[in-house]
């Protein structure tokens, strides 16, 4: 009998909302323990092999400052597939919205001992750096998107996590569209779909936590937003939320600036 | 070997000539018979003869650090060695891989044909062209991989 | 006709429902008029109308109370009967690493519908046509749909979207449900379409209706009409879209469609879908699932890690040169019914009849194949039968054929595919390469996760087969001439039985030569097989490689050169498998030798989900590679073939 497959989960600029995820699985965790071996994951237990090789790495965090982006070609080094798991390791996270701006003063504003800080001038995301092979988008992740991927690459096959927007989503789970019958200012339609189309079930917007899909023509739906009466400043806004960073989303924000 | 002009007559290459200039050009030409293994020329060689295939099969190979990749066999009617006549060194190796026979002609008479005869300067010079044109187009092919990992099946 | 009380409806609601049925129609939920279970009358939309334009939709109190007083919202019967997600099947590996495969039926429930309006039945029976009446008929939609009870409702009040009209689907009820109803003021009009129809009106408290209530339906109908007006001109419309595919409108709304897939989804005709495994997490068990998916996303498209239509303007194209072209001559009728769906619920505000007209501004007309008529479906499952692996043969790198002990394969031709899976991993199309008595053989190259996984089994390790599917090699009129079979790579799999069965026919088969391409000489597939062929009667065998060390002999260069190297001869017949790219330049060496498109069988490659014409992912114009190829004479797909985006 072959060693289990080994798991680790690590954490760079984040807020562990996808580590929790991951706990939050409870069960699945049980029954996920007895295929492979969890052996580092700080959120869930002391017991860690931060040093070790990785069948799977799963990384959740930007990359913000200077130590994460040794820490981070480190667990490449050691790991067969690196996967990263939500917004700020997959798009920057919402540290990315520093980006471009002067974070000097920023640490200055914010912090009593600005000296203590060492920070790198942008929030990147993982990619920026290493090879990445599976994203995993939303913030935090969804859990049986977390599942799917870890299930998948325990039998080798591609991931069935589909790039397509969250009106399918929607569709198939029979929800009336927000943005047709009120002009809600929803971005589900260019969005990553993969929250079960969360916000729209309880009659909200997309904010597009799971950043834009594979074709992502913003400037469509900014347009259609705009005849719905939609201010430039709304609109910077509305495209600069938790995946802001994201290129399609920025440079749509950018334009309304 | 020297060559009877009516050999010339039934090999489409030169179908665009005239019979006489097809005499001037068997004039210069000789026939070579070569049985496998054998090399007509060696890539880096000086500029020398070239060559058209009348039977058999001439494989083109080129060096790639320490080993000879074939690149393209040329079989009858094709012509081999042919960019001697832009007084280039040789690009590639020519081995016979099956036993050939062969019309061989010296670059520099042939040049001179070529420039005292424009009928054969021209004929030559399209049938050539339309030779390397040809062969452009499957050197695509072969760059695109088609049948490698990633192509369409 | 006869002529009720509305109160009636109470009454029709009790015998809809009768036996348990779950009663389906109209009801205000989240905004919208929704298609949802109800069981009171008061759960109709009694007092509300839907206005409608494109993008937008909005509720609004009637000043009157009229229960059917709306038009048609977000869904339609299409949830019922096919599912937006369902499992196909669960598929288990036991402990021993035997397989089992078990179909998973969806629980029988009878429905009842009210309210459905002439173009939803007519949308109905374009999905009846595409799941029960194809070549392969679709059991889970079967199972769903059966014993269905339908109230239809005339349409006095067209919504401004609606274009039935120009569709001529509606807006009268005339088929296609058991009653049909027309509401005046506190008065139903009722016809009974069908026996059971008859039935249940015999027990509504009803009388004749009059002359003059027939000439109030009559002219409501015809108001109705002419406030609808002509929006779409459908002459020729599938032959004018097919003459633009070109057509600069194409890029143009491209710029304004967000490729969101909601008209599609909305649209109650669309049958597109996706199949994926879902594996459980202790990994001895996966199911199948079936899930609604649409042209606009990529992955709709993929081969080869590339979409074949990457550009919103292509995936736009899909779907409208579907919907108004394709669709005539895959279901002879359009798949369009005029419900205006795609109108009211496209984020983009992109109203289809605008573009319709745009796109088709000139007089070109490209004829497109008529539709192959169904003379016999056969039910499928989609369930994969159990194989067992008999023998394994390394015929390359990453290339294996797997000799499998399975059923189902007796008389296949030479040609068709199978459709091979691993649970947990997937299914993918492979071509059948030979047969021995009972077994089967495949010759599958590694590309990607299955193939992987396929190359890697053992003998006596199980599989799932599917198949054999779709149309083979035209032998018999291969026949009688000279023949030229054109390979390259692994697209000599597909075409080893052929050349099998005609090199031991060497009576019908007098001059047969094989031109093989491969990338090495290592790359030959059935390199010991195709030696014993050489000195057979008739048969030639000529072998190019891409590259190769100086020690080999054999020819380099592309298979092409050696094509033009031969004599071809004006009639000889060619049957093509190989990289898209090598049939379209082999496509062109032989009509320079003098060989006519017709005289020219081709094998196309899309990706495939179901392989039965069901999943509508293998589209290529008006054809379904799976059912309708994957072998094709060229010039059926001559204009289509090498085009970007299609
Ligand atoms: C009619 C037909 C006959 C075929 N016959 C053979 C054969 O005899 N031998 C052989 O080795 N291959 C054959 N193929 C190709 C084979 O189906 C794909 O290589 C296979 O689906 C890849 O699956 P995978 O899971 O290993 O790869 P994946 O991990 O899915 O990805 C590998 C690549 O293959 C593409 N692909 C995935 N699924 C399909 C699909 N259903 N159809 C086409 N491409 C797909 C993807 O775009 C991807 O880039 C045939 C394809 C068709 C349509
Ligand atoms: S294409 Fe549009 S109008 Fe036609 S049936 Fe589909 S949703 Fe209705
Ligand atoms: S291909 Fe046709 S049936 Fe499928 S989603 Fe597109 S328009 Fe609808
Ligand atoms: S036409 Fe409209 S609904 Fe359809 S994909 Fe484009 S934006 Fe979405
Ligand atoms: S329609 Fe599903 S593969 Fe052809």
């Amino acid at each position: 009998m072959n060693a289990k497959p080994r798991l680790g989960v690590f954490k760079l600029a984040s807020c562990d909302g996808c580590q929790l995820t991951l706990l939050g699985c409870e069960d699945a965790l049980l029954a996920l323990a007895e295929r492979v071996e969890i052996a580092h994951f700080p959120e869930a237990s002391s017991r860690t092999d931060a040093h070790g090789t990785f069948d799977v790495a799963l990384v959740e965090g930007s990359v913000s400052a200077p130590f994460q982006l040794d820490e981070l070609r480190s667990i490449r080094a050691r790991s067969k597939r690196l996967v990263t798991i939500g917004a700020c390791a997959t798009a920057g996270g919402v540290q990315a919205l520093r980006n471009g701006r002067d974070v000097r003063e920023f640490i200055e504003t914010v912090y009593a001992s600005p000296e203590y800080i060492s920070t790198l001038d942008a929030s990147t995301p993982v990619s920026a750096h290493v090879a990445v092979d599976y994203e995993l988008r939303g913030c935090p992740i969804d859990k049986q998107q977390l599942l799917e991927v870890i299930t998948a690459l325990l039998v080798g096959r591609r991931p069935e996590i589909r790039d397509e927007s969250v009106c399918l989503e929607c569709k198939r789970k029979g929800i009336v569209c927000v943005l047709v019958k009120r002009d809600e200012p929803c971005l589900g339609p260019v969005t990553h779909g993969g929250c079960d189309a969360l916000c729209p079930t309880f009659d909200r917007g997309c904010y597009g936590c799971f950043g834009p899909k594979e074709r992502a023509p913003t400037s469509a739906l900014a347009a259609r937003f705009a005849r719905d009466g939609m201010v430039p400043v709304e609109l910077v806004r509305r495209f600069r939320g938790i995946t802001g960073g994201a290129e399609a989303f920025r440079t749509e924000s950018d334009r309304h600036e | 070997m020297a060559v009877d002009p009516s050999t010339l007559d039934a090999m489409p290459f030169l179908r665009r000539l005239a019979a006489d200039a097809r005499a001037e050009l068997a004039a210069i030409a000789t026939l070579e018979e070569h049985s496998a293994g054998a090399v007509l020329f060696r890539e880096g060689d000086a500029p020398g003869a070239v060559f058209l295939v009348l039977e058999g099969r001439v494989t083109l190979t080129m060096r790639v650090g320490q080993r000879e990749a074939s690149v393209l066999s040329l079989g009858a009617d094709e012509l081999v060695g042919w960019s001697s006549l832009l007084a280039r060194r040789r690009v590639a190796t020519a081995l016979i891989s099956q036993r050939s026979r062969l019309l061989r002609i010296e670059a520099s008479p042939l040049l001179e044909l070529c420039e005292r005869d424009a009928r054969v300067g021209y004929a030559v010079m399209a049938q050539a062209f339309e030779d390397v044109s040809d062969r452009l187009v499957d050197t695509r092919m072969q760059l695109l991989d088609l049948y490698g990992k990633g192509a369409s099946r | 006709m006869m002529l009720a009380r509305r109160a009636q409806l109470e009454r029709l609601f009790e015998l809809a429902r009768e036996g348990g049925r779950a009663l389906i129609g109209p009801t205000v939920r989240d905004g919208a008029i929704v298609f949802a279970e109800i069981e009171r009358v008061e759960q109709l939309p009694i007092g509300w109308r839907d206005v409608q334009s494109p993008g937008k939709y909005r509720l609004e109190r009637r000043s009157d109370d009229a229960a059917f007083g709306h038009v048609v919202g977000p869904n339609s019967a299409k949830e019922l009967f096919f599912a937006p997600s369902e499992t196909l099947y669960r598929a288990e590996r036991r402990p021993d690493g035997k397989l089992g495969f078990t179909a998973h039926k969806p629980p029988p429930t009878a429905k009842a519908l009210i309210g459905v309006r002439a173009c939803d039945l007519a949308a109905m029976r374009v999905q009846d046509r595409v799941f029960e009446r194809s070549q392969f008929r679709d059991p889970q939609y079967g199972a769903r749909r059966a014993d269905t009870v339908v109230i239809g409702v005339h349409c006095t009040e067209p919504g401004s979207l609606c274009f039935c009209s120009s569709m001529g689907t509606g807006p009268r009820v005339t088929e296609g449900a058991d009653l049909a109803l027309a509401e005046r003021g506190d008065e139903l009009l009722v016809d009974a379409l069908s026996p059971r129809g008859e039935a249940l009106l015999a027990q509504l408290e009803a009388t004749e209706a009059s002359a003059s209530d027939h000439a109030w339906l009559d002219a409501a109908m015809d108001a109705s009409r002419a406030r609808m007006g002509t929006a779409v001109d459908v002459r020729d419309l599938h032959e004018r879209l097919y003459a633009n595919l070109d057509h600069p409108r194409f890029a143009e709304v491209a710029s304004r469609c967000l490729s969101c897939s909601s008209c599609t989804s909305v649209c109650p005709t669309c049958f597109c879908s996706n199949a994926v495994e879902r594996s459980d997490l202790d990994g001895a068990a996966s199911s199948r699932v079936r899930e609604w998916d649409s042209c606009f996303t990529r992955e709709h498209s993929t081969l080869h890690g590339h979409a074949v239509r990457e550009q919103t303007s292509e995936r736009y194209r899909q779907w409208i040169t579907h919907k108004f072209g394709a669709w005539v001559a895959q279901f002879d009728s359009s798949g369009c019914t005029g419900c205006g769906r795609c109108i009211a619920w496209c984020p983009a505000q992109i109203d289809v009849r605008e573009e319709l007209a745009a796109l088709t501004n000139n007089d070109r007309r490209t004829p497109l194949p008529s539709a192959r008529s169904c003379d016999a479906s056969q039910d499928e499952t989609l369930v994969p039968r159990v194989a067992e692996v008999v023998s394994v043969a390394r015929e390359s790198g990453d290339v294996v054929t797997l000799r499998l002990r399975a059923e189902g394969f007796e008389s296949f031709a030479p040609g068709q595919f199978s459709q091979l899976s691993l649970p947990a991993i997937g299914e993918a199309p492979i071509s059948i390469s030979g047969r021995d008595g009972a077994e089967v053989e495949h010759t599958i190259r590694a590309v990607g996760a299955l193939t992987d996984a396929l190359c890697k089994l053992e003998p006596g390790e199980q599989l799932g087969v599917r198949g054999p599917y779709g149309r083979g090699w035209p032998l018999d009129e291969l026949a009688g001439g000279p023949v030229v079979v054109v390979a390259g790579g692994i697209g000599l799999a597909p075409l080893r039985e052929a050349l099998r069965r005609m090199i031991a026919d060497p009576a019908r088969f007098t001059d047969l030569r094989l031109f093989y391409g491969a990338r090495t000489p290592d790359d030959l597939l059935y390199a010991r097989e195709m030696l014993g062929w050489v000195d057979r009667p008739g048969f030639r065998l000529y072998a190019t490689v891409d590259r190769a060390s100086a020690t080999w002999r054999g020819h380099v260069g592309v298979v092409t050169r050696l094509l033009k190297r031969e004599t071809v001869g004006d009639r000889a017949r060619a049957i093509i498998c190989g990289p898209e790219t090598m049939m379209r330049f082999t496509v062109d060496a032989l009509a320079r030798a003098g060989v006519p498109h017709d005289r020219v069988w081709v094998t196309m490659e899309r990706h495939m989900k179901c392989a039965t014409g069901l999943c509508g992912r293998c589209q290529l114009g008006p054809y379904f590679v799976c059912k309708d190829g994957p072998v094709f004479r060229f010039d059926e797909v001559a204009s289509l073939f090498g085009r970007q985006g299609i």
